[in-house]
């Protein structure tokens, strides 16, 4: 019993889900890998407002490596090309509950949360775990 | 002593040292003032200048600044009330960099303050609200309540057109006093009357203002100047010259004195000489002046006139000494020859008495008689000369004394040419004579000297001439009258003529022995002219010419 106590809590600690959300209100139902990955990486022309997590946040590291499958160096390196191309990376929220905050505010946007920290009025577009690679 | 020298050089020094003193004073107070007064408003004039234009410099440096806030990207926090309160951090961060006492306002859409440079006032509805609510795209600040509001609008940098709320700088005008100014008189104020842009003179301040444009438009900056602390120093400066002024005067005036007094002192060395001198009478005396100036060289030449008036003085004493001591001999010998003459003359007479009784004498021979008239006639010629000496003597000594009576002068004339009638007949000459009937009967003369004067010129003439005419005649010119006695006789050359009156003087020794004479005739009659206060003088066109004599007294 005592294993396996902890062995479900290790699992829980272990496995953090993510969850892609945006507001109730936006028409869109959900999105996939390859949209995310276009939106994030602004190769794709959307009225989508992409938010972002601060650098070396748990959940941005996880999605960069999970959806966006690309190393943080690299990623440095695109963004700077895309800067001279007048392309910006997408906006940073330093919380969660500011992304919560910006979400339910501005209609649209899309973002990042740890899937526990979700409240009402907010729709899941997508979801993955740190074990999905 | 008002018309002195020295009274006229003090006054001269007085006025060249006080009137350029004056001069000056008065340019200092009056000109100098209104000059400093005028540079000091337009120094001010330029200060003012560059304070309004630093003030609007930093306004619109913070207008800038919340132009520049309100366009960063982390603005967009706004739309989330900022929540992770880094648009905060970031005011406050600005907040300290900008060094006023302002505050920065991040404000949403619903006018709330959701970030600040000061925590407190956070979610708190903004106040003033309604310059958010009349918000004007192009202005981009308000003046409220003695505070600017700088404001510009937060958009979404994700989002094009999307407005998210507006940042605030609240900008007290309070701070705009540390360009407030008071010091040395001048102080400045910051007031919110739009005042013509002026400058005035006041009696006791000058007033300069300026109104402001843009930002601070309706308000002026107003420079208000104390004269009297702008105008300290030449205030101390005038009055310091005021008290200077009666020592700068004594010293003036002393130096006036003390030159006055160098200059004249030697004037006044040889006004005392001088004084001395003519007092004294002493002109050995000088003045011992040593300078090279212009009173240096009046003493010398007064030096050197005194050396020459001693001289002169010296030489005139011993002239006079020697001309008394020469009277003195001369009167000697004239009385010497007087008394001579007087002893000679009663021996002489007794010979010629003895001779002419000889000569009378019945029973003299022949032979005797001629010897004895030989000897009787040259008696008479000494005594004669005796006689003229006698006169000549008497004359020089001043025993000759003129004795005027009343006269017959025609009676006068007609006897003396009948005493040289017998002569001319002896010598068979014409004697022409002519008498001017104007001439007064009876005249004033000494009878004896004027008979005297014409026999002596007749005999000469009669005596000279062996034939021919002699010419008489008597007229009255100018008051005068001319007696000229003219003959045709051997003359006299030119030379001779000048020797002719002196004592003793016979013209060449041969006619002396032709013809008898003392050689004093005329050298007498000439002198007794003189004494009856006539004149004689002799004429001839040389040897073999005659000559002529002519005599005048006055009437």
């Amino acid at each position: 019993m005592k294993y396996i106590i902890l062995s479900i809590t290790s699992i829980v600690l272990y496995s953090n889900t993510f969850v892609v959300i945006t507001s109730n209100h936006s028409n869109i139902a959900s999105i996939d890998k390859k949209e995310l990955q276009a939106i994030y990486l602004s190769k794709k022309h959307t009225n989508l407002i992409p938010i972002n997590l601060p650098f070396n946040s748990i959940q941005r590291d996880s999605f960069e490596s999970s959806i966006l499958n690309i190393s943080h160096t690299k990623l440095n390196s695109y963004w700077i090309k895309q800067h001279y191309l007048g392309k910006r990376p997408p906006k940073v929220i330093k919380s969660q509950k500011g992304v919560l905050l910006f979400i339910t505010k501005i209609p649209n946007s899309i973002g990042y949360i740890d899937k526990k920290s979700l409240i009402k009025d907010i729709k899941i577009l997508y979801e993955w775990s740190d074990n999905e690679k | 002593m008002k018309n002195s020298l020295r009274y006229r050089l003090i006054i001269a020094f007085l006025t060249i040292g006080i009137i350029p003193y004056a001069i000056y004073y008065i340019y200092t107070t009056y000109i100098t003032q209104d000059k400093i007064l005028t540079k000091l408003i337009q120094e001010q004039i330029r200060e003012v200048d560059i304070i309004k234009a630093t003030i609007e410099h930093e306004l619109i440096s913070v207008q800038n600044e919340a132009l520049f806030l309100s366009s960063l990207a982390i603005m967009d926090d706004i739309a989330i009330d900022d929540i992770d309160k880094r648009v905060s951090n970031v005011l406050k961060q600005q907040y300290l960099n900008i060094q006023d006492d302002l505050l920065i306002f991040g404000i949403n859409s619903k006018l709330k303050v959701v970030a600040s440079s000061q925590d407190r006032s956070i979610n708190r509805d903004f106040k003033p609200k309604e310059i958010l609510i009349n918000y004007n795209p192009n202005s981009k600040y308000t003046i409220y309540n003695n505070k600017i509001y700088f404001i510009s609008k937060i958009d979404a940098s994700f989002k094009k057109g999307l407005y998210l709320g507006f940042l605030v700088i609240e900008y007290p005008l309070s701070n705009l006093d540390k360009f407030n100014k008071n010091e040395f008189g001048v102080s400045s104020k910051i007031i919110d009357k739009n005042l013509k842009k002026s400058y005035e003179k006041r009696d006791k301040t000058l007033i300069i203002t300026e109104p402001f444009n843009n930002i601070l438009n309706g308000y002026s900056i107003i420079y208000t100047i104390d004269k009297a602390i702008a105008l300290h120093f030449l205030y101390d400066f005038i009055s310091f010259t005021i008290y200077l002024m009666p020592l700068a005067f004594i010293i003036i005036l002393l130096i006036a004195i003390l030159f006055a007094k160098s200059i004249l002192k030697p004037i006044e060395e040889l006004t005392v000489v001088s004084e001395e001198i003519t007092k004294s009478k002493d002109y050995t005396l000088d003045v011992d002046i040593q300078s090279d100036d212009e009173i240096g060289r009046l003493s010398n030449s007064f030096n050197k006139m005194l050396k020459v008036t001693h001289g002169a003085h010296q030489e005139l004493i011993e002239k006079i000494k020697l001309l008394e001591s020469t009277k003195a001999s001369s009167s000697a010998k004239s009385a010497f020859i007087s008394n001579m003459s007087h002893e000679l003359r009663t021996p002489l007479n007794s010979i010629i008495g003895s001779s002419q009784y000889i000569i009378s004498y019945e029973k003299a021979d022949e032979k005797i008689v001629d010897i004895v008239s030989n000897i009787e006639s040259s008696s008479q010629y000494l005594l004669g000369m005796i006689n003229e000496i006698l006169d000549i003597a008497k004359i020089e000594s001043g025993y000759m004394e003129v004795n005027i009576t009343k006269v017959n002068f025609k009676n006068l004339i007609q006897e003396s040419l009948s005493m040289m009638q017998l002569l001319i007949e002896d010598k068979n000459l014409k004697l022409n004579f002519s008498y001017d009937n104007s001439i007064k009967e009876i005249i004033e003369i000494d009878h004896t000297i004027c008979t005297q004067i014409i026999l002596n010129l007749l005999s000469n003439s009669i005596k000279f001439t062996k034939e021919g005419t002699i010419n008489f005649d008597v007229r009255l010119i100018d008051n005068k009258i001319v007696i000229t006695i003219e003959d045709t006789g051997i003359g006299i050359s030119k030379e001779n003529l000048s020797k002719l009156f002196k004592d003793f003087t016979q013209v060449e020794n041969i006619m002396q022995s032709a013809h008898k004479g003392t050689g004093l005739g005329l050298s007498l009659s000439r002198k007794l002219a003189h004494l009856i206060g006539g004149d004689l003088s002799l004429q001839s066109d040389g040897e073999g010419h005659g000559v002529k004599s002519i005599f005048s007294f006055s009437s």
